[in-house]
C-alpha cells in the first residue's frame, strides 16, 4: 500500500523553464517582505489605483505608495487610526519604519513556520506564537487546531499586536471578539477586520478587490471582469486562501492542468506539476492521492498479480470486462458460470484450477478429464522441489485450497499402481476434496458474521443516551425560562403546554424512553424518538464521538432554537464544527429540520442551508468565514481591510460586497450562474436558490412529544449521563492519519519524470537481487510469474499430505 | 505559493551556512522543491564508508506538509523500503506526527540518525527488522556487504 502511488501520476512533469508569465498570474506573490511591509499599505493601496499593480513584482509599489496619498477614498479617520496603530507598533519596535527589510532581519519578527514577516502574532494556550496568517491557514484552511510548533492541540488561540504576552496573561477585557468557527480570540478591531478580509472570497486578480459571495459568484466575476478562469480542482482542494488562487486563460489553464505552472529557478516556482489525469476516465484530480482514491473506487486491480509482486507499480484496469480479459490471458480462469457469475474466481497457476474444478464442480469434468486433472507434469516441479522446505510455512494463502487430491501423485502416477492403491488414492482424493472443502473455500469465502445492526429502537435509544448529558445544561436553562418564555415561542401543532414548548426539541424524546408510562408519547413520539435518535446518531458519527464538539453541537442547535443565532449562523456553525462533505452534513441537517415542530424554524433552517449549498455547493468554504464577518461590525469602513497577502493590492471602502456578509441573508439575490465554459469536468454547482425549496418537505406528520422535563426524571438523567459518558468515552479527535502510500514518490534527478506507462505495465523489478539472501524464493518468485509460483505450491501440497 | 518558496529558501541558506556533518545537499536545477541529498555512512556505523544518495522532495504546500525523503542509493535497513522507490516513512515525516515547526536539517539528521541505529519497531521491512533484531551478525553482514555493491 505504502508504495508506487506516483505510477497514478501521468507523465507530464517536464520543467517549463521558460514558461510564459501570464498576465494574471504572479499576483501578490511577492515573497520578501509581503506582509509587514504591507502594513503600510493601509495607506499605500488605497493611493494606488489597479491600474499600476500587478506583475509579481507588485509589491515594489508598495514603496512609491508612501507618498501622500492620493484622492483617497478611504474614511480619514480609520486611515489614521492604522496609522497610529502603526506608529505605535513600530515605537515598540514590533516593526521596522521600512519593513522590506524585515525579511533579511534576524528572525526577531519573522515567522518561523513560513519565513514571512510577522504582522499580528497568533498565541496559543503552549505559548508558541506564529504569525496570524500562518495561525489562520492551518485553523481555516487545514482544519487543524493543532500548535504549528508542537502540535498540541488548543481550542482557542489570541491573535494579537505582540508576540511577548503569554496566552494566560491576556484578560478576558482585553479580547474585543472572537470567533467560534475558527477558534480565534482578536485583541483589537484591526486585527479582526484583517482576519476577516483574508476569508473572503477575494479576487485573486491584484487589481480587484472584489469580495464575491462563493465560489460560483467569483467564477462569474472573474469570467466578465477579466476574461480569466479558476481552476477547478484547486479552487476544491487546494489548501489556500481564495485570493492566492490562480487566474488562467483558458489555454494556461490547460497547461495548468497537464503539466503545472511551476516555474524553477523563478521567484515564484511552485513546484507544482500538474494535476494527474484517470487515463481511463480522462478526468483529471488534484493530486495523486485523489486519483488513488478514485482508481480504487472505480478501477480493478488483479488481485494474483498485487499478491504475486507486491511492490511493483499498481496496474489498474478499466473495469472488471477489461480485468477479466487479462485473467484470461495471464491467469487460470474458472470458465464454468457459476463461477463467472461470482467473479474473481481466478487461479494462479492450471493446477490450482484444477484442483477448484475437482473440488467445486467435479460433476462438469468428464472420467478421463478428472484423472487428467490429477495428473501432475513433473517438469515443471522438479526445479522448484528445493525450496518446498521455504514454502512450507508461509503457502497456505497461497494455495487458494489446491486441492489435496494430488499429494502423493507426483511420486506414483496411476500406471505405477496398482488397481488397489489407485482405489485408495482416489478414495482418498475424494475425501480429502470433501473434508477440506469448507475449510479451504469456505474458510476464505466466508464473510465474517455480518455486524447486526442495532433495530430503530436500540439504535435510537442507545446513542441518545450520551447526549442527554450534554442537553441537560441547556435543559435546565430551559427550565427557567418556563418562568419567562422565551421572546417567540414556537407554535405547536398538538395542544402542549408552554412548558413542553420551552423544552429543547432535542432533549424531549430522552425524557419518553425514561420510563414515565404517563408522560409516554403516543406512537408519534416513538416516531419522533426514533428520529431523534437518527439525528444524534448521525452527528455522533460525523462528529466521531468526539464529547467536546458534540457538546457544542448541542449547543449550537439549543441557541438556534432559542433565537440566539440565525439559522445562517447555525448552518455555518455546522459547517465549521463537521469536518465531513457537504451532503453528508446536508443530511444531518434536513434530519435535524425534520425534528423541528415550529414550521419557522424548520423552514428557515431548511432555506439557510439551501442557500448556504448555493453559494457553496461543492466548494470548501473557509470556515468561520461568514461568522467572522458576522462578527465584525458591517457598518465598520474597511480601511484597515487591505488585503495582507495580495501584496499591492487594496480594498477600498468603495466595495459594497466586500462588507456584505460573504453568504448574504436568506433575501439575498442567488449568486449569478457558473460560467458554462469552465472546464470543470463535474457538475456544474446548481445555483437555484429554492431547488429544493422550503416547502418541498412536507410538514412534520408527527405530533410534539408530550412530556416536560420533570424534577426526578432529571436526576435519573444526571445518573444516568455519568454512567454513559463513562460507557461511550470520548474519541481522539484526529481522524485515523490515511495509509502511509501517500508520500512515496520517485523521479529521476532533474530529468522529466519517467515515461513509462503510468499503469505501470512493467513487471517487478529490483527487488529481485534485494530479497535473495532472505528468502531465495521471493527473490525469485518476483520476476517470474504464475509458474514458479505453480512450483511451489505443489510442494506444500506434498508435504501437508505427508 | 510563495510562502513554500521562502521557507525552503531561508532554510537552504541556513543549510548551507552551516552544513551538517557527513550530508551534502544541491537543490536540482534550480528547482528548490527537490534537494539532492548524500550522507555519508557513520563512521561507528555499519554503513560507514558508504555514500547514500537520496532524493528530497518538499510538497507544495510545504512546511504544511511534510517532506517526503528516499534512498536512490540501494541501502538494506528495516527503515527503507526495499524496492526501486528507497521510501524512508516514519516518525517525522509521517503526516500525523509533522510539524511544521520541523525543519529539513531535522529530517535530514534523522535519516543519517536512522544510519546510525535503525529502529526496527517502525520499520517498512519487516523481515529485515526481525533479522535486526534476531540475528544481528547476519543483518551487519548483508547491510555491509550492500554498502559494498552498491554505496561505493
Amino acid at each position: 500500500m505504502s508504495s508506487s502511488t506516483d505510477t497514478l501520476v501521468p507523465i507530464q512533469n517536464q520543467t517549463l523553464a521558460d514558461t510564459p508569465q501570464g498576465g494574471s498570474r504572479g499576483r501578490g506573490r511577492g515573497t520578501r517582505g509581503g506582509r509587514s511591509r504591507s502594513r503600510n499599505e493601509n495607506r499605500v493601496d488605497s493611493t494606488l489605483d489597479g491600474g499600476s499593480r500587478g506583475g509579481r513584482r507588485g509589491w515594489r509599489n508598495g514603496r512609491i505608495g508612501r507618498q501622500p496619498p492620493r484622492a483617497s477614498d478611504q474614511p480619514v479617520d480609520r486611515q489614521i487610526q492604522a496609522d497610529l496603530i502603526r506608529a505605535s507598533m513600530t515605537a515598540r519596535g514590533e516593526i521596522r519604519p521600512d519593513a522590506d527589510d524585515a525579511a533579511s532581519d534576524p528572525d526577531s519578527s519573522v515567522c518561523f513556520i513560513c519565513a514571512d514577516p510577522v504582522q499580528f502574532s497568533s498565541i496559543a494556550p503552549c505559548n508558541h506564537v506564529t504569525c496570524h496568517i500562518c495561525a489562520l491557514r492551518m485553523r481555516a484552511l487545514y482544519k487543524n487546531k493543532a500548535c504549528a510548533h508542537c502540535r498540541t492541540e488548543s481550542e482557542w488561540v489570541i491573535f494579537s499586536n505582540t508576540d511577548s504576552k503569554r496566552f494566560q496573561e491576556f484578560k478576558d477585557e482585553e479580547i474585543i471578539d472572537r470567533n467560534d468557527a475558527l477558534g480565534v480570540k482578536f485583541e483589537n478591531q484591526t486585527i479582526l477586520d484583517e482576519t476577516t478580509l483574508l476569508l473572503r472570497y477575494n479576487c485573486p486578480d491584484p487589481s480587484c478587490d472584489r469580495a464575491c459571495r462563493g465560489w460560483p459568484d467569483l467564477y462569474y466575476h472573474v469570467r466578465v471582469a477579466h476574461s480569466r478562469v479558476l481552476c477547478d480542482l484547486c479552487s476544491r482542494s487546494k489548501k489556500v486562501f481564495t485570493h492566492e488562487h490562480t487566474l488562467f486563460t483558458a489555454q494556461e489553464l490547460r497547461k495548468h492542468e497537464r503539466v503545472g505552472d511551476d516555474q524553477p529557478g523563478s521567484e515564484n516556482q511552485s513546484g507544482f506539476k500538474g494535476h494527474p489525469e484517470c487515463a481511463f476516465c480522462r478526468q483529471r484530480f488534484y493530486s495523486s492521492d485523489e486519483l488513488y482514491v478514485h482508481c480504487r473506487e472505480k478501477h480493478e486491480r488483479c488481485f494474483l498479480c498485487d499478491r504475486t509482486n507486491p511492490s511493483t507499480q499498481q496496474q489498474y484496469y478499466a473495469d472488471y470486462d477489461s480485468l477479466v480479459v487479462h485473467f484470461s490471458n495471464d491467469h487460470f480462469m474458472c470458465g464454468e458460470q457459476g463461477c463467472l457469475d461470482k467473479k474473481f474466481v481466478v487461479f494462479d497457476s492450471e493446477m490450482d484450477l484444477k484442483a477448484h474444478q475437482l473440488e467445486v464442480h467435479p460433476s462438469l469434468l468428464s472420467k478421463g478429464a478428472l484423472r487428467d486433472a490429477r495428473r501432475i507434469d513433473m517438469r515443471t516441479l522438479e526445479d522448484r522441489s528445493h525450496h518446498s522446505q521455504n514454502r512450507r510455512d508461509g503457502g497456505g494463502g497461497h494455495g487458494r485450497g489446491s486441492g489435496r487430491v494430488e499429494m502423493e501423485e507426483p511420486i506414483r502416477t496411476e500406471q505405477q499402481m496398482s488397481r488397489a492403491e489407485l482405489a485408495y488414492y482416489r478414495t482418498l482424493a475424494v475425501q480429502g476434496a470433501q473434508s477440506t472443502t469448507p475449510r479451504i473455500f469456505g474458510g476464505q469465502l466466508t464473510e465474517p458474521p455480518p455486524v447486526i445492526r442495532p433495530s430503530a429502537q436500540a439504535t435510537a435509544r442507545a446513542p441518545a443516551q450520551p447526549p442527554s448529558s450534554i442537553t441537560r445544561p441547556s435543559a435546565q436553562a430551559d427550565g427557567m425560562s418556563v418562568s419567562t418564555p422565551p421572546p417567540r415561542p414556537p407554535p405547536r401543532p398538538a395542544d402542549t403546554s408552554t412548558a413542553e414548548a420551552a423544552f429543547p426539541p432535542l432533549a424531549a424524546p430522552r425524557a419518553q424512553a425514561e420510563p414515565s408510562p404517563g408522560m409516554g408519547g403516543p406512537i408519534t413520539g416513538d416516531n419522533r424518538r426514533v428520529h431523534h435518535g437518527a439525528v444524534i446518531e448521525r452527528a455522533n458519527t460525523m462528529l466521531r464521538y468526539n464529547q467536546s464538539k458534540f457538546d457544542s453541537f448541542k449547543g449550537h442547535v439549543s441557541s438556534y432554537r432559542q433565537d440566539k443565532i440565525s439559522a445562517g449562523e447555525l448552518v455555518e456553525l455546522f459547517w465549521s464544527l463537521f469536518d465531513v462533505k457537504a451532503p453528508d452534513l446536508g443530511k444531518l441537517i434536513k434530519e435535524l429540520a425534520d425534528l423541528y415542530d415550529d414550521e419557522g424554524k424548520k423552514q428557515g433552517l431548511l432555506k439557510a442551508w439551501n442557500n448556504w449549498k448555493a453559494i457553496n455547493e461543492d466548494y470548501p468554504p473557509f470556515a468561520g468565514a461568514s461568522s467572522g464577518i458576522s462578527s465584525s461590525d458591517p457598518t465598520q469602513p474597511s480601511s484597515s481591510c487591505v488585503l495582507k497577502l495580495k501584496s499591492s493590492t487594496s480594498h477600498s471602502a468603495r466595495s459594497t460586497t466586500a462588507r456584505q456578509g460573504a453568504w448574504g441573508s436568506a433575501a439575498a439575490a442567488p449568486p449569478p450562474p457558473l460560467p458554462s465554459q469552465l472546464q470543470s469536468t463535474s457538475r456544474t454547482p446548481p445555483l437555484s436558490v429554492n431547488r429544493s425549496g422550503p416547502g418541498a418537505h412536507a410538514p412534520t406528520p408527527w405530533v410534539a412529544p408530550s412530556g416536560p422535563p420533570t424534577a426526578s426524571s432529571s436526576t435519573i438523567q444526571s445518573n444516568i449521563s455519568t454512567t454513559r459518558r463513562e460507557d461511550f468515552p470520548s474519541l481522539p479527535t484526529k481522524p485515523p492519519p490515511p495509509p502511509g502510500w501517500g508520500p512515496i514518490k520517485r523521479r529521476e534527478h532533474g530529468a522529466p519524470a519517467p515515461t513509462v506507462d503510468p499503469w505501470g505495465r512493467s513487471a517487478g523489478t529490483g527487488s529481485g537481487v534485494g530479497f535473495a539472501e532472505v528468502s531465495d524464493v521471493e527473490g525469485n518468485g518476483s520476476g517470474g510469474g504464475g509458474r514458479k509460483k505453480k512450483g511451489k505450491q505443489k510442494e506444500v501440497l506434498f508435504r501437508v499430505g505427508l | 505559493m510563495a510562502q513554500a518558496a521562502k521557507r525552503i529558501t531561508r532554510e537552504y541558506t541556513e543549510i548551507e551556512a552551516n552544513p551538517p556533518q557527513g550530508i551534502t545537499i544541491q537543490p536540482i536545477d534550480e528547482d528548490m522543491f527537490k534537494w539532492n541529498i548524500e550522507i555519508t555512512g557513520p563512521k561507528e556505523s555499519i554503513y560507514a564508508g558508504g555514500t547514500f544518495k537520496l532524493l528530497l522532495t518538499l510538497p507544495t504546500n510545504y512546511p504544511f506538509k511534510p517532506p517526503v525523503l528516499s534512498f536512490q542509493t540501494k541501502i538494506y535497513h528495516p527503515n527503507v523500503t526495499n524496492d526501486d522507490k528507497g521510501s524512508m516513512c516514519l516518525g517525522i515525516l509521517r503526516s500525523d506526527q509533522w510539524k511544521p515547526s520541523c525543519k529539513i536539517l531535522a529530517v535530514l539528521e534523522m535519516a543519517r540518525g536512522l544510519l546510525m541505529e535503525p529502529n526496527p519497531d517502525d520499520a517498512v521491512e519487516t523481515s529485515i527488522a526481525e533479522q535486526y533484531k534476531n540475528d544481528k551478525a547476519a543483518f551487519e553482514k548483508t547491510a555491509k556487504a550492500w554498502v559494498k555493491q552498491y554505496a561505493k
